[in-house]
Formats: C-alpha cells, structure tokens, sequence
C-alpha cells in the first residue's frame, strides 16, 4: 500500500497540469462553439488507425529483422563502429529529404496511405531495432545459448521462448510507432496529398483553412483520449531474466537480415548525401549568409542544449514522483497535442519577445518528448525499478534517500541518454519552433528559408551541419553522463 | 551526489535568469518600426533586409521583422501582439487573403492610385486597404532537355505521359496551390473544372504543402513539371548559370498573383509604415525585391533594361480580381468534397 503524500501528490498535479496546458491556454483562449463534421471526422480517424497499424505493423517486423541483424554486427564489429546511430539517422532528418531519399529507393514512389506506411517504417525500423536489440539482450541472453546447446530449432526457440518473453515488450514497440504513427503531421502533410488525411491534419486544416481553432481543440482532445484508450491495454514488460550483454547466438543474430538493411539504408543515404554535396558547391552562399548561419548555430545549440536540460529536469521529477498508479497510467497513455496546437498555445501565453520565444520553444519541446521518452521505455524501466523502492522503504528509507541514495543512480544513465535524443531531435525541430519563434532563430528555420529560395542543395548542407550539431550535443550529455558516473563511482 | 546535481542546475537557471534579465543597449528615443512578414521577406535571402538597412539609413529609427508561419498565424500574431506590442506594416499576404484580413483586423485606409504601374495591373490598387509591392506569373516549368512534349494546356496536363510527373501544392496550404485551383475553374468554368480536378487528383505525383516542397521535387528530379513562376527560370539563369529550365505557356490565359501591403489601424509607427512602404515602391525599392524575390516590380521604371523586362511583357494573362470571402470558400470547399469524392472511390 501506498502513502499519501499531499506534497507528492500535489507535485504530481503541477506537473500533469504542465503536460495539459496546450488544452487548457487553447480552450480558454477560444470561445467552444464547433462546426462538427461527423463524415470528415470518421474519414480521418479511420485513415489514423489504418497508417497507424500498418506503420505500426511493418515497423516492428523489420525492426526485429533488424534487431537480430544488430546483434550480429555487434557480435563482428562493436569494437570498431556503432551501427546504431546509422540505423537511427532518419529519425533525424527534415522530411523532404527522407522522401527524396525513398523516392530514389522506392521509383514510382506510392503517395498516399501506403506512402505514408512506408515513410513512417522506414524512419522507425532504426528505432524499432535499437529498442528490440535490447530488449533481446537483456531478456534472452544466455537462453538463446541454453536453447542451442539442447538442440532447440531456431522455430521451436521463437514459439516457445523468445515469443512469450517479449511478447509484452514487442506490443510496446508497436505501440510506440502506432502513437507516432497516427499523431503524425508532416509525413500524412506531405505524403498523404489529399488521400492520407489524418486526424493531424484534419487539426490543421481547421485551425489553418477555416480558422476554427475550437474544433481543431476538440478534435485534438478526442485524439489524446482515443491513444489514451488504446494504452489502457496493459503492455507492461516483464521484468528483466537474465542479463549477458554478448549475445553470441546463432538464433538470434541474421547476417542477412544486417547486410539488407545496411544497403537499403546506404543507397537512401547516397541520395541524401549527393544532395549535402550540391551544397558544398554552393560554397559562396555560406560567405553571403555567414552571420545569419553563426546565429542559427547558436541558436539552435540554446534550444537543443535547453531541450535536453529541460527533459533531465523533468525525468528527475518524473523519478521521484513516480508510483504506479494514475500516475504512471497518466503518463503512459497521454499523448502532447499536435505541434501546431503546442506551438500555437505556447505564442498565445505571455510576451513574445526574443528571449521569451526562446524559452517557449525549449518548453513547448520539452512537453511534446518527455510523454513520448517516458513511452520509449523510460516508463517500464521505472515500474522495474518499484521493487527496489519497496525493499527500501520496508526498511524504513526516506523519500529523499530513496531518490538519491537508489533511483537516480540507477536511472541517470537513462535519463543523459533520453536527455541527448531529446536534445537531438530539438536541433532538428521546425514545426515548434517555425510557429513560436518570429525570426529564423535556429538552422532548421534557416534551412527551410533558403529551401523556399530555390536553394535545395545550400538546404541539404545546412540540414547535414544541424545532424553534426544534433550529435555533437547529443554526445556532450554523455560525456556529462560519464562526469556523473565517476562521480557517483567515486 | 545530489549537492552535485543541485549545484549543475542552480548554475543553468542562473545562466538562463541571467540571459533573461540582461540590459539590451537600447536608443530610448529612436523609434521602432515593427513589420510583420514571412521569412521569406523579412530574411537576408528575401528583399527585407535590404530594405532594412536601406531604411534604417535615412529614418533615424529601427525596423524590427516579425515573423508568422502563413498568413492565419500572422493574422492571429497581430491580433494578439497588435494592441500591445504594435504591429506597425503588415507585408506578404496575397490576393486570398486580403478578405481574411479585412475581416478580422482593422486596416488603415492607403491611397496609392497614382502609382506609375502597368495597366494590367491597377486592378490591384482597386482596394482601399492594401499595396501591391509585387506580382509574378504563375506557370508550369520544366526541362528543355525532358524527352516528354511540352505540355500546352491544362487539358494536356492529364494525358497519361505526364502520369505521376507532375508536382503540384495543395491549394489550402499554399497560395500558388490555390491558385491553380482559381485557374482551372475561371478557364474552365465549374463543371468541367470539377471533372478536371478529379482526373489531375490521380494525375499528380504530389499535393505539396508547400511550394518549396513541390519544387524540391523538381529539383531533384523526382519529377518533371513543377506548378510555379515564369520567372522561375530565371533564378537558374541568372544564378546557376543554368538555361535548361523553362516555364510554359499554356493556352489558357494564365494567372496572377500580387503580393501586398497594409498598415492595421492600430499601429503606433503609422507614418514610418508609410515611409517604408514609399521605400519599397521607390525604383530602387523594387528592384532589390525583384532581385531577391525573382518576381516583377509593380512601378514600371524599376523594370527597364533588366532581365525581368522581356518576361513582364507577357500578355497571355487572366484578368485580376480579389476574390471574396465566399469566393475562396468555394474554391476549398469545391477542393474538399472533390478529395472526399475520392475517398468515396477508394
């Protein structure tokens, strides 16, 4: 049983009244009087779950194809490159050039519903893999082994023993993508022409094209409490078997399965690539514009260094204040409102002078990752952690030691690294930042001005410098992370 | 450790305080001049920061740009920051906007009628409220190098060679988009540009949110056509050193679009809005945003010996008009159930 702390509680409040407050500036700020339109409504929300599952669907089959083809290059190369970051880059780069790069792949490239499946699988088979992998390397490890040892078939092996240990753990992943998939924005904008329209979209026409934020409010609410719905199916993972972080398994890894992946993903970044090259060409823009790239620079370093501050802050809290109640159900089911309405919230809230905009756009960042970071598996890792918590306060620990004595030293590692995506993806960030900020603040603004100026190839360097930035910050919160551990070791 | 901890945060909100709370070097007395815009104005690549420091050299003032994502955010910007902070020039809102923005801000009244302007497009100045500042053509472009026939019509466009060839912007999100759709139906009238949409629908390769999509596209050579400028082809000459890249001229007369000006009532830098405005309708004006902006200059001077100046005789044009509020409002609910038409299909 569980004590009431009203301090607790209420922090818990504060910080749920945080994540909702784009639904609450916008239903204050608009008077509630809907134009409803059950046909358009149904339409969109039927093509959200049907881009949702299939995304969904496709993303997880290939990124367990991918984890086992992880496992076997982190068996052969570990030492020498990390393959994960290759297979994680998509997540990071603007959209068209996602799309261009598919489209070389892919040639007639289906617009549309399958389209959108097909963008929203490829950027997440990485992430799908990367999760999956290790997943696989904390729950299987030495069973793989046991089961070759007594001559278990690589069949019998995934029906009997990887299935029903990651079963929870693979319903999560999918999960995982079906939220991104159905809440996405650019991808169904570009992609989807007039065929794939969403509930996002819908969103954005309404507030865009009829200027009827209320419904775009309401629609957007009735979406959050429908992901809400669908996480109230319990996918909490079990806890961890056993632990061996060389996998060495004939099961488990695919070289195939690796090689595959490896050349589907060069040939796009060939494309991409050749791109970034064009822009090298247009060498003299960088001269021309020098003093509007430095400020993007910066700019984009305060909101990505401020994202990934803000995101340590609030998995701090998130740690301390966690329990396995509404909480964590809270937290696991909600989903942040679309960008355009987070983006709009926070520019109707307070003065938007320079350095106000700065910060709301680090905090309308920060609310829209942090539910998604704790989905990525921050959350589960926090229920596992419950045993620890319970063991200590049984032997009468206080809150405080609790937190700093137990849970941070456990979680810190997690938190620097959601910390440095978080950061990551906020060096990429236009949809926030383009509705808040009232100057090209950062890179990516930068990036998409002198893409509406003829200037694809200038475009795609500039978008190659933000992924140097994204994971020289990325990096900086490890290396803060490895200060933290020999402090902690110390 | 958690004195650690404490003492890295207390640091990053004393940085972050610190940032918020210092003094900015401010001319109490110079006055402020803010202009609301899109970025691809008001930013070095656009024409406003020539204006900028053109006009900052003679007003003893400063211009501070505000920039809005599309025209609904800039309108709800001004709405909000307007009172307040003062929104002194409002600059970049098209033709099917301007009904939008009469009725939801107040506008002072402008008189720009004597303006040395080309006839074909004084029906611009018709209005009360808004400047045009410039204009372009819109047009189809494509290779001269493409082994596909030059489309000549927008019956061309749906033959089935230029199958998935075409980039074209979805008219809800973008202004050349929308005008493509005020194209169809003015040369085509409603039926038949019912019937025609629903055929380019399955045409296209792409509905882009944006123009800059659509052409990266057609950069990219992804495909062959791209809805856009008849100046377009300019930019590749006259900075890429490229002349494959022309627009086409279609047997239907083709459209305009005008980019303008306007000062909402509640401005509190009301003559240095005039005064910028007079700046960037003066020869020198126009030219920097015909440069930057590669579309024509209004004031027919700023056009002599550029360019620009064989392109702006083309005279197979639409007759202008300002669309009403119900007038767009057809157009996207036209565009809407032709797109639910198909969803019906599918």
């Amino acid at each position: 049983m569980q004590n009431r702390n009203p301090i607790k509680t209420f922090s818990q409040g504060v910080l749920t009244f945080f994540l909702l407050c784009p639904f609450l500036v916008l239903f204050f700020h608009f008077q509630i009087s809907t134009r409803w339109d059950w046909n358009e409504f149904w339409w969109a929300l039927r093509n959200s779950i049907w881009q949702g599952l299939w995304s969904a669907l496709l993303s997880t089959c290939g990124g367990m194809a991918l984890a086992s083809g992880l496992i076997f290059c982190e068996n052969r190369f570990s030492r020498w490159v990390n393959f994960n970051v290759f297979f994680l880059l998509p997540n990071f780069l603007p959209n068209l050039f996602i799309l261009i790069g598919l489209m070389s792949l892919i040639d007639p490239f289906p617009m549309g519903s399958i389209g959108v499946v097909i963008v929203h699988a490829f950027i997440n088979f990485g992430l799908c893999g990367v999760i999956l992998k290790e997943v696989i390397k904390t729950k299987l490890s030495k069973l793989s082994d046991v089961a070759f040892i007594l001559g278990a078939g690589r069949l019998h092996f995934y029906s009997k023993v990887l299935w029903p240990l990651i079963r929870k753990d693979i319903l999560q992943v999918f999960f995982l993508v079906f939220v991104t998939a159905f809440s996405s924005f650019a991808i169904p904008l570009v992609v989807g022409g007039g065929k794939g329209i969403n509930l996002e979209i819908l969103i954005f026409e309404k507030m865009k094209i009829y200027n009827d934020w209320s419904t775009a409010v309401l629609i957007s609410g009735i979406q959050s409490l429908l992901l809400f719905a669908f996480s109230l199916m319990n996918f909490n993972a079990n806890t961890v078997v056993d632990v061996n972080p060389h996998l060495q398994s004939r099961f488990l890894e695919s070289r195939l399965s690796f090689y595959v992946f490896s050349f589907l993903y060069l040939v796009f970044f060939y494309s991409y690539f050749s791109g970034v090259w064009e822009g090298i060409s247009s060498w003299v823009d960088f001269e021309l514009y020098a003093e509007e790239i430095v400020t993007g620079v910066f700019g984009t370093l305060a909101i990505s260094i401020g994202v990934g501050c803000a995101i340590f802050a609030l998995l701090m809290l998130i740690t301390r204040l966690h329990q396995t109640n509404w909480f964590h159900r809270f937290l696991n089911g909600y989903i942040a409102p679309s960008t355009a309405l987070v983006g709009f919230a926070f520019m109707v809230v307070g003065p938007n002078t320079s350095s106000f905009v700065l910060l709301k756009i680090v905090l309308g960042l920060a609310l829209s990752y942090v539910i998604y970071l704790y989905k990525m598996g921050y959350g589960n890792y926090l229920i596992e952690l419950g045993r620890y918590k319970e063991k200590a306060e049984l032997l009468g620990a206080s809150e405080n030691q609790i937190f700093w004595k137990i849970l941070f030293p456990l979680t810190y590692k997690r938190m620097f690294l959601y910390s440095g995506i978080a950061a990551f993806w906020a060096t990429g960030d236009y949809g926030i930042s383009k509705m808040i900020a009232n100057r090209d603040i950062s890179l990516a603004l930068l990036s998409e001005t002198f893409l509406s100026h003829y200037r694809i190839g200038f475009s795609s360097l500039l978008s190659f410098i933000l992924l140097v930035l994204g994971l020289l910050v990325f990096l900086a919160f490890r290396g803060v992370q490895i200060v933290i551990s020999r402090k902690i070791n110390y | 450790m958690q004195h650690f901890i404490i003492f890295i945060f207390s640091i990053f909100f004393v940085l972050v305080l610190s940032f918020f709370n210092r003094k900015t070097v401010v001319d109490e007395a110079q006055k402020t001049l803010r202009v609301y815009g899109y970025s691809s104005f008001t930013s070095k690549l656009g024409p406003g920061f020539e204006l900028k420091k053109k006009f900052e050299s003679i007003c003893n003032c400063k211009v501070e740009f505000v920039e809005a994502a599309d025209s609904g955010v800039l309108l709800q910007r001004i709405k909000l920051e307007g009172a307040t902070l003062g929104a002194d020039l409002v600059i970049g809102l098209d033709q099917y906007d301007l009904q939008k923005a009469l009725s939801e801000i107040n506008w002072r009244k402008l008189d720009f009628s004597q303006l040395d302007i080309d006839e074909i497009i004084r029906p611009a100045l018709s209005n009360s409220y808004f400047v045009p500042f410039d204009w372009g053509v819109i047009a189809f472009v494509g290779r001269k190098e493409d082994p596909l026939p030059a489309p000549k019509s927008l019956k061309d466009l749906t033959k089935s060679i230029y199958k998935n060839k075409i980039a074209l912007m979805d008219p809800r999100t973008s202004s050349p988009g929308m005008q493509f759709l005020s194209w169809v139906y003015d040369s085509m009238g409603k039926d038949e540009g019912e019937k025609y949409l629903e055929q380019i629908m399955n045409q296209a390769h792409s509905f882009s949110p944006s123009w800059s999509t659509a052409y990266g596209f057609f950069s990219k050579r992804q495909v062959s056509y791209v809805l856009s400028y008849l100046t377009s082809p300019l930019y590749h000459q006259l900075i890429e050193h490229n002349n494959s890249i022309e627009a086409f001229t279609f047997t239907e007369k083709h459209p305009i679009q005008f980019e303008f000006a306007g000062i909402p009532l509640d401005c509190k830098e009301c003559s240095l809005a005039e005064e910028f405005i007079n700046l960037m309708l003066s020869d020198e004006g126009q030219k920097i945003i015909m440069n930057k902006n590669f579309m024509f200059p209004v004031i027919k001077s700023a056009l002599v010996g550029t360019p620009f100046e064989p392109l702006a005789k083309f005279n197979h044009l639409a007759q202008f008009k300002i669309p009403s509020v119900s007038d767009v409002d057809f157009l996207i609910k036209s565009w809407t159930s032709i797109r639910r038409g198909e969803k019906n299909a599918k």
